[in-house]
């Protein structure tokens, strides 16, 4: 597997095992606007990713005397999210939340800058499309693209922080990409 | 796609995983196939799109928030190093232990080996019958007897 560390990174996380917290805190801001990101994107709430994403750091933290660099760093991270994220899930559906009802009020709108009224409404309209058919994802297909196409996280940390096999990745990828496309393609094909 | 080629394929040429070799037949392909080359366009457009999705903004204060957190949970003593196993569990548990083994070897003592009693109540009787002149001068004679219903050394004087 491929360990990519540079000398910074290794000394940060050695030093932050040693408990000196300002270590703590560089790693903690290195990675924590990815883990906030993924999880927004996949739980299509910044409230709730900000609670998850807290979570995911603070174990981090605790658990981080216990990382053996046998496994990326950020794919051991993003193992934790996914874990909480399930987690989180797993109580939803005993307490019968649904994605329409409960957190409509809440989804996360992602921020854009601003090329022009026009453009902005059409951009958002995407968005807004994209979004939709992201959620509609099954969740497993929600998370391999998110870590893929938003995350930008290899094929190999992918499959340590999902534990899948690469196959396993490659297929879903494929699935989730076909299905997202085949979402889109109305919207794609308006004139 | 062709049947050489899974499915997959295309998403892997999409990201560049494939070797050089595999990337020319995906082009080769893709050059003859309307349908691949719909397909290859759409999950090229796709990801563009999902860029521009963008990254929503880390709030500021979480970094500080969860690192404070840290450093409370830190300073909490954990459950098992919060008393002193010795002196607040292991002391007064052994206490009650030897408290209640006493109690109970004082309520309820072991009873006798049945044998023995039988034993001792025959050579009780033995003894009152025959006071004085008790063939069984010692108390291992007098258990033998007891249990054998005859004296354990015979002598002629006994005759």
């Amino acid at each position: 597997m491929g360990m990519e560390y540079t000398d910074d990174q290794y000394e940060l996380i050695k030093a932050s095992q040693a408990g000196d917290s300002k270590a703590m805190a560089s790693l903690l801001e290195a990675h924590a606007p990815s883990v906030y990101a993924f999880l927004c994107h996949l739980s299509n709430d910044s409230v709730l990713a900000e609670d998850l994403a807290q979570e995911t750091m603070l174990r981090c933290l605790q658990s981080l005397k216990y990382y053996k660099f046998r496994a990326p760093f950020r794919a051991w991270l993003f193992r934790i999210a996914v874990n909480l994220f399930r987690d989180h899930r797993r109580r939803m559906t005993v307490r019968k939340y649904t994605r329409s009802g409960n957190f409509e009020d809440e989804q996360y709108h992602p921020p854009s800058t601003d090329p022009g009224p026009h453009l902005q409404a059409e951009r958002n309209e995407r968005k807004a499309v994209l979004q939709q058919a992201l959620g509609e994802l099954a969740p497993n297909l929600r998370m391999v693209i998110i870590m893929r196409d938003l995350q930008e996280l290899s094929y190999e940390e992918i499959a340590q922080s999902l534990k899948w096999r690469m196959g396993t990745v490659k297929s879903r990828l494929f699935r989730a990409r076909k299905e997202l496309a085949e979402k889109m393609r109305p919207f794609w094909e308006e004139p | 796609m062709s049947k050489s080629h899974g499915p997959e394929q295309l998403s892997l040429f999409i990201d560049g995983m494939l070797t050089e070799k595999e990337a020319h037949h995906i082009e080769k392909h893709l050059e003859e196939c309307a349908a691949c080359r719909r397909q290859a366009q759409e999950m090229r457009r796709l990801r563009n799109d999902l860029v521009e999705f963008g990254v929503p903004p880390l709030p500021a204060y979480l970094v500080h928030k969860v690192l404070r957190k840290y450093q409370a949970l830190q300073q909490q003593p954990s459950f098992w190093n919060s008393f002193d196993f010795f002196t607040k569990i292991l002391r007064p548990v052994t206490l009650v232990l030897a408290i209640a083994g006493f109690l109970v070897l004082w309520f309820y003592p072991p009873a006798p080996d049945p044998l023995v009693s039988e034993a001792a109540r025959k050579y009780t009787l033995i003894f009152e019958s025959t006071p004085g002149d008790s063939i069984l001068s010692t108390d291992d004679q007098a258990l033998n007897f007891a249990l054998n219903m005859r004296p354990a050394t015979t002598t002629g004087e006994n005759k």
